[in-house]
């Protein structure tokens, strides 16, 4: 346990700063590796912030007989400090992709390295400590408030009897306002909006003290402004808290205006990862959602209409 | 989790439930075929009244009678929390694991293959026929847990256990009601007491095989009521706060299995309780902390066991009025009351955006 590197809480970092151009480097054209590489282990050198590294990783369903591969040969690394967003249609193995890396659904290939070890060596709590994820599920919180449902981000580091220490309660208090979300702490979380619901929930992964979150789909279900602010939010964790943030959304959008890397799987599950720039004028968006209804605009960055195929009707 | 509120609602309630519980307990040692005054019970307790028939009544019959209610209520209580909590469903209950059914197997196979004839109730069985009765339900409601086990290990989610469950159930019971239509009217006759369920069947000496086996239970459930208040919100929830979910649930349906299936073995399927108990403790105490709602509930669980207990003597007849049918006829209509009083006000109903 000692040997986990940790991240610690809020890393000084003057607010508004964001991490310079450099940094960015890696997340070029040379690192885009396209599915089906079964030699895909040719990762650029390792950057110091790097977290995670997922080198030739085949996701999917089942057991050694009758396994269902939904995608292979995929190579990437997760680093602090940056935003990556993961898009794709439906059905693409978005979610499937993220809950392997983290170690939550067994993998059928390739490797994963958290901090440096296998992730599957990891014990369930170390893995905690490592990896806040915020998933859509529907939450059944009873009676627990705002309060309560961040505290459980302490989960990990408590003992038996989950008894929270000063330290604990601090650490509870500042996630909340990281949030905005003080002046609702008592309230019954139940009782929230789906916007503040969310809201609650990334209080409870910063909470959770975990140098990297994973957020599937954190604005489902939110309407525009709630959508902007969790965008906003995972931002700020990245570039001001440095954290290492991977959410997967269907807002290629927003996405593509907040994120420092974007990652895109298309519906035969190829997976491709490139800056934001690089997704959208090298076709990549447009291939992976390619409909005959609606076209990817890259000067825009916007899902557009096509008239070429009007309505039959 | 530290939240003062539900602290502020242990002190009002808990010495309320907890003096409520030594008056009903009291109660239940007064009243019977016999009615004793209420002043002479505490003496009778001790051996300390004049009447050497009342020192008798209440030591040998009545005292473990109580005792046998108590820990029965409080058990049932707790599996059934474990469950509703693990499921997140209000509707699990011990019966939903099918281990009522098994017990039912075990004892209706007993029925069945010796040739034991006479009255149906418990009361009159002989002791090695007690015996054989509880060890019946024992292995029966034992088969059951091992299965569920064995499958909780292989199945990811909360909902196909349940299902599962209930399954086993109906497969138990229809399996039960082949016997029944096989069997002599005097064995089913037989066969129909034991369903009623009873808390007079447990003698003084085998009461502490029965708290031993409670006890384990709780202990258990105590290690995980962490991971339990996790498992409550949500099963992903509760896998990224590091919470080994598969094998934190297996040792709580153990525990829950382990509670209810002795309570069974010794007094019959009475698992009602275990579906009532733990709803009125979320109300009452507006909780969903574990460490707060475990002792609630059994608290609640005891009272409800309590009250059927004392009601099942009213007629003075000199019979009692079966347990079983006792706890659903008072307990439905009393949580249905708190159901339409407190709509709206709980928040597991709220939901959604306002």
């Amino acid at each position: 346990m000692k040997s986990i590197r940790h991240v610690p809480g809020v890393p000084e970092r003057p607010a508004g700063q964001a991490l310079p151009d450099g940094a960015y480097a890696g997340a070029g054209v040379g690192q885009a590796s396209a599915a089906g590489d079964g030699k895909a282990g040719a990762l650029p050198g390792e950057a110091a912030g790097t977290l995670l590294i997922a080198k030739d990783l085949a996701t999917g369903w089942g057991k050694k007989k009758n396994k269902i591969i939904l995608s292979k040969g995929i190579s990437l690394q997760i680093s602090g400090g940056r935003l990556s967003a993961l898009v794709g249609p439906n059905g693409s193995g978005k979610s499937t992709l993220l809950r392997t890396l983290v170690g939550l659904q067994p993998r059928l290939g390739g490797e994963v390295l958290l901090q440096g070890k296998p992730v599957e060596s990891l014990s369930a709590e170390e893995r905690a400590r490592n990896v806040a994820c915020v998933f859509n599920e529907r939450l059944d919180a009873g009676y627990f408030t705002v309060f309560d449902m961040v505290a459980f981000g302490r989960y990990p580091y408590t003992d038996t009897r989950n008894s929270l220490t000063g330290e604990d309660l601090a650490q509870v208090e500042r996630a909340i306002a990281a949030v905005g979300m003080t002046a609702f702490s008592r309230r019954a979380f139940s009782g929230l909006s789906d916007g503040e619901k969310q809201k609650t929930q990334l209080a409870r992964a910063i909470a959770q003290n975990a140098p990297i979150l994973v957020l599937d789909e954190p604005t489902a279900f939110l309407d525009a402004p709630s959508r902007m602010e969790i965008f906003d939010l995972a931002g700020i964790l990245a570039h001001e808290m440095g954290k290492a943030v991977v959410v997967c959304t269907h807002e290629v959008d927003l996405a593509l205006r907040s994120a420092d890397e974007m990652w895109v799987m298309d519906r035969e599950h190829c997976f491709l990862s490139g800056t934001p720039a690089f997704v959208s004028f090298s076709g990549a968006i447009g291939r992976a959602f390619a409909s005959s209804r609606a076209r990817f605009d890259p000067a825009s960055g916007t899902f557009r209409m096509d008239r070429r195929h009007p309505r039959s009707s | 989790m530290k939240d003062s509120n539900e602290g502020g609602r242990w002190r009002t309630w808990g010495p309320l439930l907890l003096a409520a519980m030594f008056l009903l307990f009291m109660l239940d040692l007064a009243y019977g075929s016999v009615k004793i005054p209420f002043g002479e019970v505490l003496r009778a307790l001790f051996g300390r009244s004049e009447n050497q028939g009342w020192n008798t009544i209440v030591q040998v019959f009545r005292l473990p009678k109580a005792i046998t209610a108590i820990l029965a209520g409080s058990a049932l209580a707790a599996s059934g929390l474990i469950l509703q909590s693990i499921f997140r469903n209000p509707l699990a209950g011990p019966d939903s694991l099918g281990i009522g059914s098994g017990a039912s197997i075990g004892v209706a196979l007993l029925m069945l293959a010796t040739g034991t004839s006479g009255t149906s109730l418990f009361g009159s069985l002989s002791v090695p026929g007690y015996a054989a009765l509880v060890l019946a339900a024992s292995l029966g409601s034992g088969v059951i847990l091992a299965i569920i086990l064995l499958l909780s290990r292989k199945f990811e989610h909360g909902v196909t256990l349940l299902i599962i469950g209930i399954l086993v159930g109906y497969f138990a019971g229809s399996i039960v009601s082949l016997i029944v239509y096989f069997g002599s009217p005097q064995k089913v006759q037989q066969y129909l007491g034991w369903t009623y369920g009873s808390f007079s069947g447990v003698r003084m000496n085998e009461l502490p095989v029965f708290a031993i086996a409670i006890a384990c239970g709780l202990l258990l459930t105590l290690r995980s009521s962490k991971a339990l208040n996790a498992f409550a919100v949500g099963e992903n929830f509760a896998l990224t706060l590091g919470i080994q979910v598969k094998r934190e649930r297996t040792r709580l349906l153990a525990a829950a299995a382990i509670l209810a299936g002795s309570v069974t073995a010794f007094c019959g399927p009475v698992a009602f309780l275990g579906i009532a108990a733990p709803q009125a403790a979320r109300r009452l105490f507006r909780s969903s902390d574990h460490h707060v709602l475990l002792p609630a509930t059994m608290l609640i669980g005891v009272l409800i066991s309590l009250v059927a207990d004392i009601i099942s003597q009213m007629p003075q007849g000199g019979s009692i009025l079966p347990i079983n049918p006792l706890l659903a006829l008072i307990g439905a209509p009393f949580i249905l009351g708190m159901f339409i009083r407190g709509n709206g006000a709980a928040p597991r109903d709220a939901g959604g955006s306002p």
